[in-house]
């Protein structure tokens, strides 16, 4: 199940880079750079990273943030109400009895992180936009604060700036 | 293991492509986000446009093979 599931998401990521990004336009780079995001390993082969299309930048960044945000936590939230997979099975075998209470935990569980996840994003993109709104580093826009703030809080390593971090102040 | 279908090779199909089709719905909303991106400055909105109405009947279509399969009983 997580290894379909893996190869169709990437599959289903890679299309927009396929679609409307010349560098990724073979299918087999398309698919690496969106297996790249999703798994948040942040290797490319994007050779010219400032000659993406802002919206594309962007999807790339944002793969990487659904990826930190976990596949697998997404699929835990899904998994109860889908009955999918042996962890319905397994939760009989080894503690007959709490299931529902194990899904209803799991399921808590996953939403809890989400909120977290969502809310830390808002404060890291808030905290980068303030920098460049109040000058201390005028590299920084709002763009480049949601981008970066999406690759860091996936502990990806994606940029829209072919230098990474460098180009901006110190601050940041 | 009683109720887990799966597949000659041990997989169970169905309930990868329920899983699958559960997380498009979270993708398919995920598009709107670079699209907004195209919109704001002014790039081509089609191919997330595109792939948006692509995956409405991706999930139309799972939609219908589930209830084909009897999962829509009781779910």
């Amino acid at each position: 199940v997580v290894s379909l599931v893996w190869l169709l998401i990437a599959v289903f990521g890679s299309l927009p880079y396929l679609l409307a990004e010349p560098q990724l336009s073979r299918p087999v780079d398309a698919l690496f750079e969106s297996m790249s995001g999703f798994s948040t390993t942040s290797s490319s082969v994007v050779t010219d990273v400032e000659g993406l299309s802002r919206s594309i930048a962007m999807w790339r960044q944002f793969t990487v943030w659904v990826g930190g945000l976990g596949i697998i936590v997404l699929a835990l939230g899904g998994l109860p109400r889908l009955r999918v997979g042996g962890r319905q099975a397994m939760a009989k075998q080894e503690m007959p009895g709490p299931e529902f209470a194990l899904e209803a935990t799991i399921r808590e569980v996953a939403r809890r992180f989400v909120v977290l996840y969502i809310a830390i994003t808002a404060a890291e993109i808030l905290a980068l936009a303030t920098l460049g709104l109040t000058g201390v580093d005028a590299h920084m826009n709002l763009y480049r604060a949601v981008a970066h703030s999406f690759t860091t809080l996936g502990t990806g390593g994606f940029s829209t700036e072919a230098r990474s971090i460098e180009p901006f102040a110190a601050a940041t | 293991v009683h109720g887990l279908r799966t597949s000659r090779f041990g997989v169970d199909i169905r309930g990868s492509l329920n899983l699958v089709g559960w997380l498009l719905q979270f993708l398919g909303v995920a598009f709107l986000f670079p699209a907004a991106i195209a919109v704001i400055y002014g790039e081509p909105i089609w191919p997330f446009q595109g792939l948006g109405r692509d995956h409405v009947g991706l999930r139309l279509g799972a939609s219908c093979a589930h209830v084909w399969q009897g999962g829509g009983r009781g779910s």
